[in-house]
């Protein structure tokens, strides 16, 4: 292979996300064409943006290959077991409040295997923000089918085309209880931004799809070109309508992806509910001090 | 990142800039070619280190140095800088959750007296006076006691109760709040414990200091969910794949359950990891005298946190004691951790030698300081002929066929594991040198035994009383397998 | 009195449990004795068959389960049918005898019988039959001191019940069980 000759400046110290990635560990091991960089990038900008200090942000995932966003951004970061990083972020959220903790992870570790801590997460509206990668397919392990996955699009284990019907994830999540909920693909990085700095901001249950280009293997399986042509395939397909109704907006190969902010309705939080619920009940308990010692 | 500048055109100064592309780190997409509204940049005839074609700029007086090859570049290998930096935009800091409430009523933290209280109620009380803030369980008889009484206590000391969708959850919660800082723990019986194994594997791996309790009770599955066994004891060793140093306390009354919680968390604490409690239904529902000293008699160990300062701290840097030292989320470490073997930084090591290094230490930082974890009881050792090996309730229940056996005339020792892992053997060891033979009661099909067996082989002979669990030994399959072992002996 | 084993037997829902607990908080506590407290019950939160069993020592309790039992109280058919073959030669039985309808030959045992539930109903709440019967049974087997009962009651019943429970109490400690059983004991 031929040797480059003129290189750039090979002091990668002045990109400026710098500081809030692990430099240490680039290249990253996502595929060329892959959307997660983008989205890695829209993340950093909207905590920048919202004015949150970094030492103050823990990002949690799961495993796949959004997951490893945890082992790139240069906060407290957590890679955890597959489905777990919800349960996992709602422990370190409830026991430091301070934190501003947010979920970063796929579609199938999120809405497979952790799709029953998602929903109840969403229910008790813990003060998370989930940040949903969906590229319609498990990446990491080789294309197989996920509960995104369109219907009759192919997979590794859906050689005759997929024929279970996919979730809409944010009406699956709208539904459970979310306090802010949108939809963006990665090619909208500036609202993406903007909606993740909301997101952050939003004392309660907050959900982020963003769908995302596969190239190595959803495109390749669907015949969809390189990365480059899925990111401008949904660039063509989407429209934004924030008023739409999340059960109306399903995701599927043909139909345009309905991008937006469908859901930003603020309610008490977990944490918030307990300390009124503490407040109701506690004249109830006045002799508590006294039955906690005996002679 | 640099601001952006006002579009080229309208009027305004002409903003000058570079585009600087870091060649070596693309991978080609052409993200930023295509999607460069004023067509600046193109694909570059050369290769770069790895093979691929990056950017090169072909139209730089087209730039209005908008920034979006940065924002949509998926490699950060491009980005741009401006001249006239328009007032850099300096985050301002602030703390978005900093709202505790101050305004929760103020209690003891701990109880203080004697108290007639159940095992299970005894064992949330030892975790409070250790200090633990946070329980995340789900309800599973015969340990929901242990959740109510934590749902009760923990929010009136401003600490964290969270019953969740089910024990994986649970399980990963206190991992978390571990890692934010707060001592915690969960409480469960064997299939809540088959459900937590994925992230108790998980707490060996990245060394979250928490406490499981296994309230046992009969199985394998759904098995005797209001009756007593002992049958998870190899579990505890061996439950989540993989190599790992385990601890498991085994108390045998009210009491003792509220002195190894907190022993538990003490060592939870030191040896950063899950450390287990492994009582049974009838300890954790019996209700005996709980004599609770006050706050300041107790000792508490708490993780050692770093001294060092954020750019030196490396989270799982060893000195001298295979325990790393801790840095809790929020204290501007930043550092990361995985599941994944990783290397001193946190970071995925898929080498052969960090795998040796990590999996060796999780073993060895127990193993090594065994003489500082171990616990056991021991009674007429010296001389004896046979020595019972018990652990748990089956402590207690062989005292009479004990008493039996020595009305007899036969020399029995007594021998109590209050810490089954890890294991005595160099103590087993060396008594089967001196005794004819173990006998070793338990409420499963024999899985101590099997291990005190390992231990004393050839010297002396090991034999289990086994019992599938719902109910007690008889006493008499007691009494005659020590008289087998006395009469058998060399 | 060295060691002495007890079962409570009932269904679920009777307090058979917090009967032992109170006797043994008593004991345990205010006496300055060892008791340890053990329970079996089953899957119903309501209704199913539920026991409670207690040992009272001077000195430490090893052993802490009651197989062959000094006193046995039944506020059960199913409870007495199922643990009467453990009571000791001269043990004591205690047992409501509305709820315990068919008894077997009592010869060998000091059997006392208390209409516990009806006493209960009277006093206006049949849930403190458990109460009424431990009053009973402290009377009659003077397992621990009145005054340690009162006070471990007090200690361990909802605040705006402690004086109906008090009141239970001392029906069944006043009661005098009469000298005919209600059927063909022989005693």
């Amino acid at each position: 292979m031929a040797k480059n000759k003129s290189k750039a400046p090979k002091n990668s110290s002045q990109h400026p996300m710098e500081d809030f990635l692990r430099m240490d560990r680039m290249p990253h091991i996502w595929c060329p064409g892959c959307g997660l960089g983008t989205n890695l990038t829209a993340f950093t900008e909207a905590i920048k943006k919202a004015g949150i200090d970094f030492d103050k942000v823990a990002v949690v995932s799961g495993i796949g290959c959004t997951a490893r966003v945890a082992g790139y951004v240069k906060v407290d970061s957590y890679h955890t077991t597959h489905g777990r990083a919800i349960p996992f972020a709602t422990g370190i959220k409830l026991a430091n409040r301070d934190l501003t903790t947010v979920v970063i992870s796929g579609d199938g570790d999120l809405f497979a295997i952790g799709g029953n801590h998602l929903i109840h997460a969403a229910r008790r509206n813990i003060d998370l923000t989930v940040i949903c990668v969906n590229n319609f397919i498990y990446g990491m392990t080789g294309g197989q089918t996920a509960p995104t996955t369109p219907l009759k699009a192919y997979s590794s284990t859906a050689p005759f085309k997929n024929y279970e019907p996919p979730f809409n994830l944010v009406s699956l999540v709208t539904s459970s209880g979310a306090t802010y909920v949108a939809r963006w693909t990665s090619l909208h990085i500036r609202r993406m931004t903007d909606s993740i700095v909301e997101a952050v901001n939003n004392k309660g249950f907050s959900f982020i799809e963003i769908v995302s280009p596969c190239p190595t293997v959803f495109a390749r399986k669907n015949k969809k070109g390189s990365g480059l042509d899925l990111l401008d395939h949904f660039g063509k397909r989407s429209v934004i309508d924030h008023s739409a109704n999340p059960n109306d907006i399903p995701m599927d190969l043909e139909n345009p992806i309905v991008c937006g902010v469908f859901v930003n309705k603020p309610k008490p939080s977990f944490w918030e509910n307990v300390q009124t619920g503490i407040h109701g009940e506690v004249k109830k308990h006045r002799d508590y001090e006294k039955s906690l010692s005996q002679e | 990142m640099a601001s952006h500048a006002k579009p080229a055109g309208s009027g305004t100064k002409r903003i000058k800039g570079k585009i600087i592309i870091l060649e070596d780190r693309c991978k080609g997409c052409d993200f930023c070619v295509e999607h460069c509204p004023r067509d600046v940049l193109g694909i570059s005839t050369q290769f770069n280190e790895k093979g691929y074609h990056p950017p090169e700029v072909i139209n730089e007086e087209n730039c209005t140095f908008c920034g979006l090859c940065e924002r949509i570049c998926p490699d950060f290998a491009i980005y741009i800088t401006t001249e006239e930096e328009v007032e850099e935009v300096k985050p301002e800091v602030k703390k978005v959750y900093a709202n505790r409430n101050k305004n929760l009523p103020i209690v003891k933290s701990t109880m203080k007296g004697e108290f007639f209280m159940q095992g299970d109620i005894a064992c949330a009380e030892g975790a409070i006076a250790a200090g633990c803030r946070f329980f995340g369980g789900y309800p599973i008889t015969p340990a929901s006691e242990i959740a109510e009484r934590m749902a009760y206590r923990l929010p009136m000391l401003d600490g964290v109760f969270i019953q969740f969708e089910d024990e994986i959850a649970s399980m990963a919660s206190i991992i978390g709040a571990s890692f934010a800082g707060m001592k915690s723990f969960t409480a469960t019986s064997g299939p809540g414990i088959s459900l937590m194994t994925e992230n108790i594997g998980l707490g060996m791996m990245m060394e979250a200091p928490c406490v499981v309790v296994n309230v046992q009770r009969g199985s394998p599955s759904t098995g005797l969910p209001t009756s007593w066994g002992q049958s998870d004891m190899m579990q505890a060793k061996w439950g989540s794949h993989g190599d790992y140093g385990s601890i498991s306390l085994c108390p045998k009354s009210p009491q003792e359950i509220f002195d190894l919680t907190i022993r538990a968390f003490n060592l939870a604490e030191k040896y950063r990891l899950p450390v287990f409690i492994m009582t049974d239904a009838i300890v954790g529902h019996m209700t005996e005298k709980v004599v609770i000293p006050p706050v300041e008699e107790i000792e508490i160990f708490d993780r050692k946190y770093t001294n060092k300062s954020t750019d030196k701290y490396l989270p799982y840097e060893i000195g001298k004691s295979m325990i790393p030292d801790f840095a809790k989320a929020g204290d501007g470490y930043r550092y990361h951790t995985t599941g994944l073997t990783h290397d001193e930084r946190g970071y995925p090591d898929m080498t052969e030698q960090c795998q040796k290094s990590v999996v060796t230490r999780l073993v060895e930082k127990i193993t090594k300081n065994i003489d500082d974890i171990m616990m056991i009881e021991e009674i007429d050792i010296e001389g004896a002929d046979v020595i019972v090996v018990c652990y748990g309730i089956t402590a207690r229940t062989v005292i009479p066929a004990i008493e039996k056996a020595k009305k007899k005339g036969i020399k029995v020792g007594y021998m109590r594991l209050i810490t089954v892992w890890p294991f005595p053997e160099q103590r087993i060891k060396e008594l089967s040198r001196k005794c004819a033979g173990f006998v070793v009661p338990e409420l499963n099909l024999g899985q101590i035994a099997l291990e005190v067996e390992r231990c004393a082989f050839p010297d002396a002979r090991t034999k289990g009383v086994t019992h599938a669990g719902g109910g007690i030994h008889d006493f008499n399959d007691i009494v005659k397998a020590i008289e087998e072992v006395a009469h058998g002996k060399k | 009195m060295s060691e002495l084993r007890v079962k409570f037997s009932g269904y679920g829902g009777q307090g058979v449990i917090l009967s032992a607990y109170i006797v043994g908080k008593a004991t345990a506590i205010y006496d300055g004795k060892q008791a340890s407290m053990t329970q079996a019950y089953g899957p119903e939160a309501r209704g199913g068959a539920c026991s409670s069993q207690l040992v009272i020592d001077k000195k430490a309790i090893n052993y802490p389960l009651v197989d062959t039992t000094d006193i046995l109280v039944a506020l059960s058919q199913a409870g007495y049918d199922k643990f009467l073959p453990d009571l000791k030669n001269k043990g004591t039985l205690l047992y409501d005898n509305d709820l315990v309808s068919v008894v077997q030959d009592h010869s060998k045992y000091n059997a006392l019988a208390i209409p516990a539930t009806r006493l209960a109903e009277e006093l206006g709440k049949r849930i403190v039959a458990n109460i009424v019967m431990v009053g009973f049974v402290i009377a009659q087997t003077k397992l621990a001191s009145r005054e340690s009962m009162l006070r471990a009651i007090k200690e361990s019943v909802p605040a705006k019940f402690i004086d109906l429970n008090l009141k239970a109490f001392e029906v069944g400690f006043n009661y005098k069980p009469s000298k005919r059983r209600k059927s063909g004991g022989k005693k």
